[in-house]
């Protein structure tokens, strides 16, 4: 039962603290041991590493959530998520393809964004077909879309000269090892979750489906592709940044939902911060778990992700039959 | 251009052509619904009426014709302008996902907020009322997912009345519902376009309630055919009987008239 509508605020509120306290522990916290971040003898460990890792790692969690709830809007089903719908995996197979085309001289995201698109577009299409909504057809195109672009990536790495092997291993998995952003990122990010924010009773309608949307004064072929392109977009934005890591927008969104509700003016900012902070978290058990070894967050998020889908999909199923 | 001193009718069609495939709905339908005027639209299964009802609504392209909605062409008006003065009640309503009562009927106040703008308390004393005047005031707070398929219908209705649009077209309304309730709406829509003086425009399946609900009616036989007319003209035993294919006899004691499937020993 999602919490009543005048505690939405504090739970914004809360998860704001959570995502900073997410932040300081990152700092404080790391293959080095705990270390308090304003002691100048460790200025450099915790400003020059630790830091930039972990606004990478916030940034890129708050765009994958958001743009899974935004799939989930336009793809009307819960279980749409960048990764599994093979989204993340185009975008990081053209960005590699690019590299090995002697194209490194084109803008990462940009190569990451048509990836993206062209992966959305096949799901869209194919996955739609015609005739009602089917869940299970729009999960199969995209997870045979996501393999298929794994095996490219496999192919190209395969191809690819050894040395940068265990480099470019992240575009399969997702890796903050080499991320790191400037804190000023964290503005746009702000910029963008806020726009979709106030913007949410527009999202909320077009979840209605697209003849309840359209006779309620949206003009839903306009919302349509704005959401694609808009999702695609952010998309592109985090595999540039970390590769293809699973399963954020699936969970964060998911989550926020049975403690928010569905409108979209609470869930996009609520899973932008609670994204973050799971990304932030995540990233961080990664790098100490098994330290001095260093796990690609990836592999943290694919364990928790795929649980919480099987058990979506399980329940989904039911309630279809 | 439109003056005050000559009223037009709320929604205006003229020379309207719709089909689906090869098959024709209507063929030069004319027609205008006019402040007061609750119209039925009957037709046998499969006659195309949900695909009038669309067209009407702007969401499906006509063939041919011009559709006028107070006044304006309505392919030339953009999907929220036409929302504010056009609603339709579809057949299915289905929720894709979770929302409470209050906040699905107040999605009916969409197209008149502007897009960067929330509700005001009056857009929920309007939601609220609508759920009150289905009697749905008691679920305000429940999932609509948790609802019977009666409940299911009002909510669907109760946002389109918070929509609360000049003209309401509405794809078989009673679906789903006990007699009680279906007497129920149909008092509330009636009282709404004799009071208001708005107009409707419903699909229906029973013809009694036909004769009680509407002032007008339209009937489509098929293959592009339709008649349209006052009700009172049109709702006798031969029009029926040519209209549904199967003998329909009349009924009339001292307060109504009602119309009945002729059993095999009355040919």
């Amino acid at each position: 039962m999602p919490i009543p509508g005048a505690y939405r605020s504090w739970f914004l509120l809360a998860l704001a603290i959570l995502l900073g306290s997410s932040l300081l522990f990152s700092l404080a916290f790391g293959s080095s041991g705990w270390l308090w971040p304003l002691d100048p003898a460790h200025h450099t460990i915790v400003f020059e590493l630790r830091w930039p890792r972990a606004v990478a790692a916030a940034i890129t969690g708050g765009l994958l959530a958001i743009a899974g709830a935004l799939m989930q809007v336009l793809l009307r089903n819960p279980l749409a998520d960048p990764y599994v719908l093979g989204v993340s995996g185009g975008a990081s197979a053209f960005v590699l393809t690019g590299f090995l085309l002697g194209l490194a001289w084109l803008p990462v995201p940009l190569l990451a964004f048509c990836g993206a698109c062209i992966s959305m577009a096949i799901v869209f299409v194919l996955g739609r077909g015609p005739g009602p909504w089917s869940s299970l057809r729009m999960l199969l195109t995209g997870v045979v879309i996501a393999a298929g672009w794994g095996a490219i990536i496999t192919l190209l790495l395969a191809l690819g000269p050894d040395r940068s092997l265990r480099g470019m291993l992240y575009w399969l998995m997702g890796d903050l090892s080499y991320a790191g952003l400037s804190a000023w990122w964290l503005l746009p990010m702000l910029g963008v979750t806020l726009i979709l924010a106030l913007r949410g009773r527009s999202l909320n309608i077009m979840t209605a489906g697209e003849t309840q949307a359209a006779l309620l004064g949206e003009n839903t072929q306009r919302r349509h592709l704005e959401l694609y392109l808009v999702a695609s977009l952010l998309t592109a934005l985090a595999v540039s940044i970390a590769g293809s890591i699973g399963f954020v927008g699936l969970v964060v969104p998911h989550l926020v939902r049975l403690i928010i509700s569905n409108d979209h003016r609470w869930l996009i900012p609520a899973s932008a911060l609670f994204g973050a902070s799971f990304l932030v978290l995540a990233d961080t058990l990664a790098r100490t778990v098994l330290s001095p070894r260093q796990l690609p967050v990836g592999v943290v998020t694919a364990i928790i992700g795929v649980v919480l889908f099987l058990i979506l999909l399980y329940r989904s199923g039911r309630h279809v039959a | 251009m439109s003056n005050s001193s000559q009223p037009s009718p709320l929604l205006h069609v003229t020379d309207l052509a719709v089909s689906i495939d090869a098959c024709h709905v209507v063929d030069r339908l004319q027609l205008a619904l006019w402040p007061g005027q609750s119209w039925g639209l009957l037709g046998p299964n499969g006659v195309g009426k949900t695909t009038l009802l669309s067209t009407l609504a702007g969401i499906r392209s006509a063939d041919q014709g011009t559709i006028r909605l107070n006044d304006q062409p309505m392919d030339r008006m953009t999907r929220k302008a036409i929302a504010k003065k056009l609603g339709m009640l579809t057949q299915n309503t289905r929720f894709a996902f979770d929302a409470d009562c209050l906040e699905t009927a107040l999605s009916g106040r969409h197209p008149h907020l502007g897009s960067w703008s929330g509700e005001t308390e009056g857009d929920r004393m309007q939601a609220r009322a609508a759920l009150e005047q289905l009697g749905l005031a008691h679920l305000s707070a429940r999932s609509c997912t948790q609802l019977s398929g009666g409940e299911q219908r009002r909510l669907a209705l109760a946002t389109v009345l918070t929509q609360n649009p000049d003209v309401l077209l509405l794809d078989e309304p009673t679906n789903h519902l006990d007699p009680a309730h279906q007497l129920e709406i149909l008092n509330c829509l009636w009282r709404r376009v004799k009071n208001s003086a708005r107009a409707q425009f419903m699909a229906l399946h029973d013809i009694n309630l036909a004769t009680c609900y509407c002032t007008h009616v339209l009937m489509l036989f098929g293959n592009g055919r339709w008649r349209a007319g006052k009700a009172g003209e049109l709702l006798n035993e031969t029009m029926l009987s040519e209209l549904y294919q199967c003998n329909i006899r009349v009924i009339q004691d001292e307060q109504q008239t009602v119309f009945a499937i002729a059993g095999p020993g009355n040919p």
